[in-house]
C-alpha cells in the first residue's frame, strides 16, 4: 500500500506540475501579447504587463505544482483520501488503512491482529490498483487543450493584427530605455573658452573661440585648450577625455583651466572635488569631434579611361588633385602586363593644397606588345605628421598598345555576324510563303517583317563597310565585299519588298485577284535567294581565308617568341649570372602565358573555318605535335639545369616545326578558293589578261591618233592664230560678262541640283578665259564647249524653277523672281552659246586639213576604235558573268567600265567624223579610266599576297570612307600666322612633278608651266 | 620460308652425324619433304600424320623435327607451344619469321576471348567485340554449308580459328604483311595458316562489310583447301568474290555499283585488262585502277562460268588444278571450250552487263588512324561540311554546305531545300547528300520522300550503314518491321557497334516475338550502353515510339556511342 501512496503521489505531482506551466505558459502568452497591444495606448502600461506576463506565468506554474500538489497529495491521509475519491471501491479503506499503520506504532484500541490483517489485506488490494485510475489525467488533457486554444486564438490575432503589436511592443521597449536614461547631469560650468592649437603640418593658426558650450571640433593632434568658470567653489577639478582623466588648474576655487589633444573622436566632462575624495559634482558629456584628415582627391581629367595607343607613343595626362591640408607628392603609378610589381614615376612635386597640371608620359621606354594593356593612375599623399601621410588615387585607366591583328579579329566577327545574319534571312526566304504556288495574302504579309530585317542587315552591312573603311588595317577586301554585297542585296531585298507591297495592295482592291504581281514576287524571292546563296559562299570563303590569315600571322607571333626568347638565352650563355638566368625564367614565363594564349585563339579561329578543304585536323595535329608548352617545359628545365646550349638546341628544334607549320599554312592560303572556285578564278584570270590587251590596245590606238591630230594641227595652227586674234577681245568680253552675271546668282535662288551645272559653267568659262590668254584656241574651245552645254542645263533648270513656281501658285514675288532669274540664265546661255560657235568656227571643219591617205588612216584607227568598244562591252559582260559566282565588283565598279566604253564608243564616232582631236581627248579618257581600273584590280588582287592562285578577291573602288589619313593622326590646326604654304606642302607639290603628269592632262599642264615661267 | 627449310635440312644431315649412318636418314628426309608439302597444301592433318610418323624416325630433340612441330602447332593455334618448338629449333626471332609471328599471334591472342559454333572457334577482343559473336558464328555457319553445297568441300581436321584483331597493326603483326603494304592495300582481312584473320571493324572509321568479308575469307579457305593450294589469284579473287555473298542468298551479289560503274567506263573506253596481263600477279598490273578493273573482270569471269555451266564448272576447275592442270587447261576442261573461245566468251559477258551510266566514287576503307574526322561521340545532331569534299560537282557541294549551315541553325526546311538542290544535281551519286537530304526530310515528317531518296542511295551504295539505318528509322516508325529488321540487319552487317542498331532490333524483334533474339540485341545493346539491362529495355521500348520529334538524328544519345558515318563498302583482302 505504501507503494500505491507513493506512486499516486509523484504521478498527481507531475500532473499538476505540467498542468501548471501548461496554464502557466498560455497565461504568459496571453498577456505578452496583450501588452503589446495595450502598449499601443500605455507604453507603459503595456510594458508592465508584459513584465507581468512571465510572473503570472511563472505564478500559476508554482500554484499548481505546489499550492495544489500540497493540498492534495501532500501527505499519505490526503493522498489516501484522493485514492478514496477516485476508486469508491476502496472508499475510505485505503484512508483507515493509513490511520491504522500510524496508530500501529502506539497503543492501538483495536486487535492488533486484526489491524495487521487488515493491513495485509489492504496492501493486497493496493497491489491490483491501477494508478493510472486513480491519478486522472484529464485535466492534463484540457490544460494542454488550452494552451492549443490560446496559441491558436493569438496566431490569428498576431496573423491579423501583427504590425500593430510589432509597434506597441517598439514602444514598450523604448519607454524602458527611457527610463534607463533618465539619469541625467546638470551643467556645472559657465561658458567655455576654448583655443585650438592645430599641428604644423595643417599649417593653421591657432584660434581662440569664447563664449562655447564646450563643443570641440578639431583635427587629430590638435592641442584644445579650456578656460572656464565652475558653477560651486571647489577644491580640485579634473577633465575626463573619452575616459582618460587629466587635472585642470583651479584658481580662485572656481576659475578652471586645462588642455588636452584631440586624437578621437567622443566626449568628456568634468568633474569637481571638495576637500575629499569623492567628486562632488559631475558635468555633462560635451561632445569632442575630430575632424578626421581627409585622403587627397586625384582625378584624372585626359585622356578618356581606355585608350588606344602606339607602341612608342607620347601620351599626355592631365591630372588634379587637391587636399584638405596640403599635398606631399604625387605620383604616376602603371603595370605593365606580367611587371610583378608596380612602376612609379614621380610627377612634378606639389606642396601646396591643389594640383592641377600635365605630364607627357613617353612610353617608349616601356616593353609592351601590341594587344598589351597597361593599367595606370595617379597618386598623391597628404603631409598628415600625426597620423602619417594618407594616400590618395584616382581611378585606375588604361592604355591598350594597338594590336592589328586583334582589330582585324573584331572586324572579323563584326563581319561573321552579319554573315550569320545572312544566312538566317536565307533560311527566312527559304521557308517563308513568297514562292508558294497558291499564296496565303495574309502570310505574305507576315513576311514583311523578313523585308525589314532584310534592309536592316543591308543597312547594317554598308554601315559596318563604312565603318570599317575608317580603321586601319583591315583587310580591304573584307570592305569591299561588304561594301559591293550590302549593293547587290540591297537591290533585291528592296525590289522583294516594293512587289509585296504592291501585291498586297492588288490583293485588297481587286478582291483577291493578284494580277500576276503574286507570281512576280515569288520570281524576285527567287532572284533574291540566288544572291544570297552566292553571296553567304563567297563572303564564308572571305571569312575563312581571313582566318587562315590571322592563323599565318598568330604563327609568326609565336615564331617571333621563339626567337626572343632564344636571343635571352644567348644572353644568359654569354653573361651568366644568377640575375640574367632569373630574367630569362620571367621571360619563360611571360612568353608561356602568351603562346598559351595565342594557341587557345589558333584553336578558336581554326574550329572557326568552315571550308571543307582545309585540312583542320592536320593543322591540329601539327600544332599538337609541336606541343609548344612542353618544348618550354623542356628548355625550362634545362635552363634550371644550367644547360642553354642543349636549351638553346630544343629551341632550334621547336623553329623548324614551326617554321613547318608556317609553310603548311602559307600553301593553304596561296591554294585556298581554288577548290571552291576554279571556274571563277579561271574567268578572273582571263578577264585580267584581257583588260591588260584592251588597255595596251587602246593606247596603241590612241598614240596613232595622237600623231594624226598633232599632223593637223600643226598644220592649222598659224592661220588659227591669225583668226583667233581678231575676235579673242570680243570674246573674253562675252566671258566676263556671263561669269559676272553667274556670280550673282544666290545659292537659294535655284534648287540644288543646279549648283553642280552653276559650278562647272563657272569652272569652265575660267579654263576658257586663261586659254584665250596664251592664245590656245583648241583648250579655249574644249572649255567653251563644256561650258555651253554647262549653261544649257542651267537654263533649264531657271525655267524649271519658274514653272514649278507657277504650278504650284507661288507668291507673285517669288514668281517674278524666278521668271527674272530664267530669263537671265537663257540669255547667258545663249551668249555662252554665241562666244562657243564663233570659237568652234575658228577651227575648219573637222579633217578638212587631212590629206586622203591621213584620212583613210583615221578611218582604219576609227574601226580599231569601235572593236575596242566591243572589247569594252565584252569585259563588261565578263564581269556581270562572274558577278553571278561571287560579288567581285559593285555597281560602281560595273559603270566604271561602262563608261569606259562609252568613251570608247565616242572616241570611235569622233574619229568617224575625221575629228581626230575630240576622238583622241575621248581617247585618253577611256584610257585613263582602264588603267584606274586596273590598278584598283591590282590593289584588290595584291591584298591577298597571292600568287595568282586561289580565291579572286573583291575590287576595291576607293570608296573608303574619310581623307585616307589615319584616324588616330593628328590634324594640325594653323595659326593666323601660317598664311604661307608650308615647307612640306610645297615639297608635295615638287615631288608629284617629278612623278609626272597623267597623260590626258599632260598638255594642259605644259601650258600651265610654260605660263609661269612667261 | 623455304631458306628456312633448307638450312634445317642441313642441319639435319649435320645434326644426325652418328646417326645418319642409319638407313632412316633417306626415309627421315621424304617426311620432312611431307610435311612440307602438307603444311603448303593447307592439309594441317596429312601435315600431321606425316610429323608423327617422322617423330617416331627422329631423335625428339632435333632442331628440323622441332621447326615442323612448331610449324603445326603454329597451324593448329597452340602458339605457346608454337613458340617453344621454333626457339628450341633455333629459328630466328625476326620480322617475318614464324617464331616472331608465333610470338606476336600469342600476345595479341592470349587474352582474348573464344566462342565456338559447330565448325569454328571465334577469338575476339574483350570488349565491345563481344557484339559480334552470334553474328559472326551465324556468318560462318551458313557460309560453310553453302561451299558445302556448290563446292562440296568441307574443311576436315576439327573446327576452323576465325581471329579478330584490334587494328590494322595488330593484322600487321599476326600475318606476313607490313603496316605499310595494309596502308596501302586498304587489306581488312587474311586467310592464311588454316585459319581466318580480321580486323575489328572498330578500327575502320566508316564500317566495312564485316560479314560479307568473313565469309569472302572463307571462301578462300576452302578454295585453298580444296585445291591444295594450287589456284592463282585471279581465280581465287574471282571466286571469292563471287561466292562470298553465299551466306546470306545467291551468289554474286557483292558486286557494288561503284567497281561495275568503274568497269562500265573501261568497256566503254575497251580499256579492259586482258587475261595475259593478269599474269602473274593482279597485285602487279600498274595502277591501282587497273587491279580493280581485273578484280572485276574476274568476277564476271567465275560469274560467267556458274551462269552457263552452273557449280559443277567451279567444282572441276578446282579440282583439275588440284589435279596439277594448268589454269588455262582447267578451264578448258571445265568448260570444253579452247581458252581463247572461252576468254572471248567472258569478255562478251562483261560488256552485256548492265552498267551504271556514270562513274561513282570509289569505296574505300579508311582506316580510324587515316581518318581525317577521330571524334567518336559525333553521332548526334553532327554537322559536317566535310563530308561533301566526296563532291566533285561543285554547284552540288555548294548547295549541300548551304544545306549544313541552315541544319547547323536548326532551319531544317530550308536546310531540305539546300539539299534537294544538291540532290537534283548530282542524284544518288553520293551517300552523303543523300543522308543529309533525307535527314532533313526525316525531321519534317516528309518520311515518304525520305525513304525514295535512301533508297536511291542503296541502289548505288549498297550496304551503307547510315544510309540503312535512316531506313530503317523510317520503316520502324511505320511499325514495318520486317522491312526494318532487314534494313538495321543489312547496317549491322558494316557497322556493327552502332548502339542504336541493336536497340532498334531489339525493338524489332521483340515487336515479332522473337525472344531469343531479344536477348541477344539487348545484351549487345547493354555492352555498347554502358546501361543497365532494364533501361536498356526501357530506351528500347521508347525508341521512335512517340509520334512527335522522334525523326531527328541523334535521338539515341547514349554513354559511349559508336561514330556514325556515312558507309564505304568493301575493300577485301589484298590476298589470303
Amino acid at each position: 500500500m505504501e507503494g500505491l501512496l507513493t506512486t499516486v503521489r509523484a504521478r498527481q505531482r507531475r500532473h499538476l506540475w505540467l498542468q501548471g506551466v501548461l496554464l502557466g505558459t498560455a497565461a504568459l502568452l496571453v498577456l505578452g501579447v496583450a501588452g503589446g497591444f495595450l502598449a499601443l495606448a500605455s507604453p507603459s502600461l503595456g510594458r508592465w504587463v508584459m513584465w507581468l506576463a512571465p510572473v503570472v506565468g511563472a505564478l500559476v506554474a508554482g500554484a499548481f505544482g505546489v499550492w495544489l500538489s500540497l493540498r492534495t497529495v501532500g501527505d499519505d491521509l490526503r493522498t489516501a483520501r484522493l485514492i478514496g475519491e477516485r476508486r469508491p471501491e476502496l472508499s475510505l479503506d485505503v484512508l483507515a488503512a493509513v490511520e491504522l499503520a500510524r496508530e500501529r506504532s502506539g497503543q492501538p484500541p483495536h486487535s492488533a491482529d486484526l489491524a495487521e490483517a487488515f493491513l495485509q489485506q489492504m496492501d493486497v488490494r493496493a497491489g491490483q490498483v491501477d494508478v493510472g485510475t486513480v491519478v486522472d489525467r484529464t485535466r492534463l488533457k484540457h490544460a494542454g487543450l488550452a494552451l492549443g486554444g490560446v496559441v491558436l486564438v493569438l496566431a490569428v490575432v498576431l496573423g491579423l493584427w501583427g504590425a500593430q503589436w510589432r509597434v506597441g511592443w517598439s514602444k514598450a521597449l523604448e519607454s524602458a530605455r527611457r527610463i534607463g536614461a533618465a539619469e541625467t547631469r546638470e551643467p556645472i560650468t559657465g561658458d567655455i573658452e576654448l583655443t585650438y592649437r592645430y599641428p604644423a603640418y595643417t599649417g593653421l593658426e591657432p584660434r581662440t573661440v569664447p563664449g562655447t558650450n564646450g563643443e570641440v571640433s578639431a583635427p587629430a593632434g590638435t592641442e584644445v585648450q579650456l578656460k572656464t568658470r565652475s558653477d560651486r567653489e571647489v577644491e580640485r577639478a579634473e577633465l575626463v577625455v573619452n575616459g582618460e582623466t587629466l587635472p585642470l588648474t583651479v584658481n580662485d576655487k572656481r576659475e578652471l583651466t586645462g588642455s588636452f589633444v584631440a586624437k578621437k573622436p567622443g566626449t568628456y566632462h568634468f568633474v569637481f572635488y571638495g576637500a575629499g575624495r569623492k567628486a562632488i559634482a559631475t558635468g555633462p558629456d560635451l561632445p569632442l569631434n575630430v575632424e578626421v584628415d581627409a585622403p587627397p582627391q586625384v582625378n584624372l581629367l585626359t585622356p578618356a579611361a581606355e585608350i588606344e595607343i602606339d607602341p612608342g607613343q607620347k601620351v599626355t595626362l592631365k591630372y588634379e588633385a587637391n587636399d584638405d591640408y596640403g599635398l606631399n607628392g604625387l605620383s604616376l603609378v602603371f603595370r605593365t602586363p606580367g611587371a610583378k610589381e608596380e612602376t612609379r614615376i614621380a610627377l612634378p612635386r606639389a606642396d601646396s593644397r591643389r594640383e592641377r597640371n600635365t605630364f607627357t608620359w613617353d612610353l617608349g621606354t616601356l616593353k609592351v606588345q601590341p594587344g598589351d594593356r597597361i593599367s595606370y593612375y595617379v597618386e598623391a599623399k597628404d603631409n598628415d605628421a600625426v597620423e602619417g601621410p594618407k594616400r590618395g588615387v584616382s581611378r585606375t585607366q588604361v592604355l591598350r598598345v594597338y594590336s592589328a591583328a586583334e582589330h582585324a579579329r573584331q572586324a572579323l566577327e563584326k563581319a561573321e555576324a552579319l554573315w550569320g545574319r545572312m544566312v538566317d534571312h536565307l533560311a527566312d526566304r527559304l521557308e517563308g510563303p513568297d514562292r508558294d504556288r497558291m499564296k496565303d495574302p495574309a502570310k505574305v504579309a507576315s513576311a514583311q517583317t523578313v523585308d525589314t530585317t532584310g534592309l536592316a542587315l543591308v543597312a547594317d552591312m554598308r554601315g559596318l563597310a563604312q565603318q570599317l573603311g575608317r580603321e586601319r588595317d583591315i583587310p580591304g577586301e573584307l570592305i569591299t565585299a561588304l561594301a559591293n554585297i550590302s549593293e547587290t542585296l540591297g537591290q533585291k531585298v528592296r525590289a522583294t519588298a516594293d512587289l509585296r507591297r504592291v501585291y498586297l495592295r492588288t490583293q485588297q482592291r481587286r478582291g483577291g485577284d493578284d494580277f500576276g504581281t503574286g507570281t512576280r514576287l515569288g520570281a524576285l524571292v527567287e532572284e533574291e535567294i540566288v544572291e544570297l546563296e552566292k553571296d553567304i559562299l563567297y563572303l564564308e570563303s572571305l571569312l575563312d581565308r581571313q582566318k587562315l590569315e590571322a592563323l599565318q600571322e598568330m604563327a609568326k607571333q609565336l615564331a617571333a617568341e621563339r626567337r626572343e626568347l632564344a636571343r635571352l638565352i644567348e644572353d644568359y650563355k654569354n653573361n651568366p649570372d644568377e640575375q640574367t638566368r632569373d630574367q630569362v625564367m620571367q621571360q619563360i614565363q611571360e612568353m608561356r602565358s602568351r603562346i598559351e594564349e595565342l594557341m587557345k585563339r589558333m584553336s578558336e579561329m581554326r574550329q572557326g573555318i568552315r571550308d571543307e578543304h582545309l585540312n583542320a585536323e592536320a593543322l591540329q595535329e601539327m600544332m599538337k605535335d609541336q606541343d609548344m608548352q612542353s618544348a618550354l617545359d623542356d628548355v625550362e628545365k634545362l635552363m634550371r639545369e644550367g644547360k642553354t646550349d642543349e636549351a638553346l638546341a630544343k629551341l632550334q628544334e621547336l623553329s623548324m616545326q614551326m617554321d613547318e607549320m608556317l609553310n603548311g599554312l602559307n600553301d593553304a592560303q596561296d591554294e585556298f578558293g581554288n577548290e571552291q572556285y576554279p571556274e571563277l578564278a579561271q574567268k578572273f584570270g582571263q578577264f585580267m589578261d584581257e583588260l591588260q590587251k584592251t588597255a595596251q590596245e587602246q593606247q596603241r590606238v590612241a598614240d596613232e591618233t595622237k600623231k594624226l591630230r598633232d599632223e593637223a594641227r600643226k598644220q592649222n595652227k598659224d592661220r588659227l592664230a591669225e583668226r583667233g586674234k581678231a575676235m579673242k577681245d570680243e570674246l573674253q568680253r562675252q566671258i566676263d560678262q556671263v561669269q559676272k552675271d553667274y556670280k550673282s546668282i544666290q545659292p537659294d535662288e535655284l534648287n540644288s541640283r543646279a549648283s553642280r551645272p552653276l559650278e562647272e559653267a563657272q569652272a569652265e568659262l575660267e579654263n576658257a578665259k586663261n586659254a584665250l590668254k596664251v592664245d590656245d584656241y583648241d583648250l579655249a574651245a574644249e572649255s567653251m564647249q563644256r561650258a555651253s552645254e554647262a549653261a544649257q542645263q542651267l537654263s533649264m533648270y531657271g525655267e524649271q524653277q519658274k514653272a514649278l513656281d507657277e504650278m504650284y501658285g507661288n507668291p507673285d514675288d517669288i514668281r517674278e523672281q524666278s521668271a527674272r532669274l530664267a530669263e537671265r540664265l537663257e540669255k547667258d546661255s545663249k551668249q555662252v552659246d554665241d562666244a562657243n560657235r564663233n570659237l568652234q568656227s575658228l577651227f575648219p571643219p573637222p579633217g578638212s586639213q587631212m590629206g586622203q591617205q591621213e584620212k583613210q588612216q583615221l578611218q582604219q584607227l576609227a574601226q580599231q576604235q569601235q572593236s575596242l568598244e566591243q572589247k569594252a562591252k565584252g569585259l563588261r559582260q565578263q564581269m556581270q558573268d562572274m558577278e553571278q559566282m561571287a560579288p567581285l565588283f559593285g555597281q560602281e565598279a560595273g559603270d566604271q567600265m561602262d563608261e569606259i566604253g562609252r568613251r570608247m564608243g565616242e572616241a570611235a564616232q569622233r574619229m568617224e567624223g575625221k575629228d581626230a582631236n575630240r576622238g583622241y581627248g575621248e581617247q585618253q579618257a577611256a584610257l585613263e579610266g582602264l588603267k584606274q581600273f586596273q590598278q584598283q584590280m591590282k590593289e584588290s588582287q595584291q591584298r591577298g599576297k597571292g600568287k595568282g592562285k586561289g580565291l579572286p578577291l573583291p575590287m576595291g573602288m576607293g570608296r573608303r570612307e574619310g581623307n585616307g589619313r589615319d584616324p588616330r593622326d593628328k590634324v594640325e590646326i594653323p595659326d593666323e600666322e601660317a598664311y604661307q604654304a608650308p615647307k612640306e606642302f610645297r615639297k608635295d607639290l615638287l615631288d608629284a612633278m617629278k612623278e609626272g603628269t597623267p597623260e590626258k592632262y599632260q598638255d594642259q599642264v605644259k601650258r600651265y608651266y610654260e605660263e609661269l615661267v612667261k | 620460308m623455304t631458306r628456312v627449310v633448307s638450312i634445317l635440312l642441313l642441319s639435319l644431315c649435320l645434326s644426325t652425324g652418328v646417326w645418319a649412318q642409319d638407313s632412316g636418314k633417306a626415309e627421315a628426309k621424304t617426311q620432312l619433304s611431307k610435311v612440307e608439302t602438307a603444311l603448303d597444301s593447307w592439309d594441317i592433318p596429312a601435315a600431321r600424320r606425316e610429323l608423327q610418323t617422322l617423330e617416331e624416325l627422329l631423335p625428339e630433340d632435333i632442331e628440323p623435327l622441332k621447326y615442323f612441330q612448331g610449324r603445326v602447332a603454329f597451324e593448329e593455334g597452340r602458339y605457346t607451344e608454337a613458340v617453344e618448338l621454333l626457339q628450341a629449333a633455333n629459328i630466328e626471332d625476326k620480322p617475318g619469321s614464324y617464331l616472331r609471328l608465333a610470338k606476336e599471334t600469342r600476345d595479341i591472342v592470349k587474352s582474348h576471348a573464344r566462342a565456338e559454333s559447330e565448325h569454328f572457334i571465334f577469338f575476339y577482343p574483350k570488349g565491345k567485340d563481344e557484339v559480334l559473336v552470334p553474328y559472326a558464328l551465324e556468318t560462318l555457319e551458313s557460309i560453310h554449308r553453302a561451299l558445302y553445297e556448290d563446292l562440296g568441300h568441307k574443311p576436315p581436321g576439327g573446327k576452323i580459328r576465325v581471329e579478330v584483331v584490334n587494328n590494322a597493326r595488330e593484322l600487321s603483326k599476326v600475318s606476313t604483311l607490313t603496316y605499310q603494304q595494309i596502308q596501302t592495300t586498304g587489306t581488312i582481312a587474311i586467310c592464311k595458316f588454316n585459319k581466318l584473320m580480321v580486323t575489328s571493324p572498330k578500327a575502320v572509321a566508316r564500317g566495312y562489310d564485316w560479314q560479307d568479308t568473313l565469309a569472302h575469307e572463307y571462301v578462300h579457305l576452302v578454295v585453298s583447301q580444296m585445291s591444295r593450294n594450287t589456284v592463282p589469284i585471279w581465280l581465287h579473287e574471282g571466286l571469292a568474290k563471287f561466292l562470298e555473298s553465299r551466306w546470306r542468298g545467291k551468289p554474286g551479289l557483292a558486286m557494288t555499283p561503284s567497281t561495275l560503274a568503274l568497269l562500265g567506263r573501261r568497256v566503254k573506253q575497251d580499256k579492259l585488262i586482258p587475261f595475259e596481263k593478269m599474269h602473274p600477279s593482279i597485285a602487279m598490273l600498274p595502277t591501282a585502277e587497273d587491279a580493280a578493273t581485273a578484280f572485276a573482270e574476274v568476277y564476271f569471269a567465275i560469274h560467267y562460268l556458274h551462269e552457263t555451266l552452273g557449280n559443277k564448272a567451279l567444282r572441276e576447275i578446282i579440282l583439275g588444278l588440284r589435279d596439277g592442270k594448268q589454269d588455262r587447261k582447267a578451264v578448258e576442261a571445265a568448260t570444253g571450250m579452247p581458252f581463247a573461245q572461252f576468254e572471248k566468251n567472258w569478255l562478251a559477258h562483261i560488256k552485256q552487263q548492265q552498267f551504271p551510266k556514270e562513274l561513282l566514287p570509289r569505296d574505300e576503307v579508311v582506316l580510324k588512324e587515316n581518318a581525317k574526322d577521330k571524334d567518336e561521340k559525333k553521332k548526334g545532331r553532327e554537322i559536317s561540311f566535310g563530308d561533301f569534299v566526296e563532291v566533285t560537282e561543285l554547284p552540288a557541294r555548294k548547295f549541300a554546305h548551304l544545306g549544313e549551315l541552315m541544319r547547323e541553325r536548326n532551319r531544317i526546311k530550308a536546310a531540305a531545300e539546300e539539299y534537294a538542290k544538291a540532290h537534283k544535281l548530282v542524284g544518288d551519286k553520293y551517300e552523303s547528300v543523300s543522308n543529309k537530304y533525307a535527314l532533313a526530310l526525316m525531321e519534317l515528317k516528309r518520311l515518304d520522300e525520305a525513304e525514295q531518296v535512301l533508297r536511291g542511295s542503296l541502289r548505288v551504295h549498297p550496304g551503307s550503314p547510315s544510309t540503312s539505318v535512316h531506313l530503317g528509322r523510317i520503316l520502324l516508325l511505320r511499325k514495318d518491321f520486317p522491312k526494318a529488321k532487314q534494313a538495321y540487319l543489312e547496317a549491322l552487317a558494316a557497322d556493327p557497334f552502332d548502339p542504336e542498331i541493336h536497340v532498334a532490333l531489339m525493338r524489332i524483334h521483340g515487336a515479332l516475338g522473337e525472344t531469343a533474339l531479344v536477348t541477344r540485341t539487348k545484351a549487345a545493346s547493354v555492352v555498347l550502353t554502358g546501361l543497365e539491362p532494364e533501361d536498356v529495355e526501357r530506351v528500347s521500348k521508347d525508341f521512335l515510339q512517340e509520334e512527335s520529334g522522334q525523326v531527328k538524328e541523334g535521338q539515341l544519345e547514349l554513354e559511349g556511342t559508336a561514330p556514325k558515318a556515312p558507309a564505304a563498302a568493301p575493300s577485301k583482302d589484298g590476298g589470303r
